[in-house]
């Protein structure tokens, strides 16, 4: 899986591409996990160039998630559409994250301060 | 009626090569996307619960895939010598609200579940097998 991610400030957007299953969710989280404890903890997932993300992908996705809870970072997701939508709402994880329209609204939504 | 079938070794990584196949499957016989994605999906659940667990004594062994298209109907039969196991006798995923609290154990079996019509499990002298079936609408 290619992983590209970029700064802006102190947001950092990370774009998996190709597909978050068992194999790749590994390194998925491992990447975000990462990021998170070197203190880079306002974060967008886009999830765009994804084609599918397998209960794996949601662990890492949780893990990153409370990662980010206890370093009192953000996180917030967008590209969550069509197949990667659907699996989302069967998971019942749409309401577990912050999840935005387009990147500029999850980057402004993390950037902000409570 | 179509057929394929692949073989694989009991590691992780093969299952890059399933999804590999399985594309190539859906682009030749023309998938609707979530019946794609639903394959895609449930493969990766089976084939990593069986590598991570179907095996005690550490040593290779070869896991059967089988994907057959015909009849509005898709099937999946993944077969292994592992030991016995019933993907579906496991618990359902805890739907508690809390992010810190939600378990995500029963998600794959969770996922089998919806992302297909009919799931069958049978113990065949020293293997299991596992029929997964999808109705594919005609297009």
């Amino acid at each position: 899986m290619d992983l590209v991610i970029t700064r802006s400030e102190n947001v950092s957007t990370v774009e998996p591409r190709g597909r978050i299953d068992s194999v790749t969710a590994k390194e998925f989280g491992d990447r975000l996990s990462q990021l998170i404890r070197s203190g880079a903890n306002r974060i967008v997932i886009d999830l765009a160039n994804i084609a599918y993300i397998s209960s794996a992908g949601f662990r890492a996705l949780l893990i990153a998630g409370k990662l980010v809870e206890e370093t009192d970072g953000k996180l917030a997701l967008c590209g969550v559409a069509g197949e990667v939508k659907r699996l989302f709402d069967l998971a019942s994880f749409t309401d577990l994250f912050l999840i935005c329209g387009t990147r500029d609204d999850c980057v402004a939504k993390v950037q902000a301060s409570d | 009626m179509e057929r394929e079938e692949m073989r694989i070794a009991n590691r992780l990584s093969e299952i890059e090569r399933v999804a590999d196949w399985v594309d190539r499957f859906s682009d030749a016989h023309r998938l609707p996307p979530e019946v794609l994605s639903g394959l895609h999906v449930s493969l990766d659940e089976v084939l990593s619960n069986i590598i991570s667990y179907a095996y005690g004594d550490g040593g290779e062994h070869e896991i059967l895939v089988r994907l057959a298209l015909g009849n509005g109907l898709l099937t999946a039969e993944i077969e292994d010598d592992g030991l016995p196991f019933d993907p579906l006798g496991v618990p359902p995923p805890d739907q508690s609200p809390e992010l810190s609290e939600r378990r995500i154990g029963g998600l794959g079996v969770h996922f089998l579940k919806a992302l297909n019509d009919d799931i069958a499990y049978e113990r065949v002298g020293n293997k299991n097998r596992l029929r997964l079936c999808k109705g594919v609408p005609p297009g």
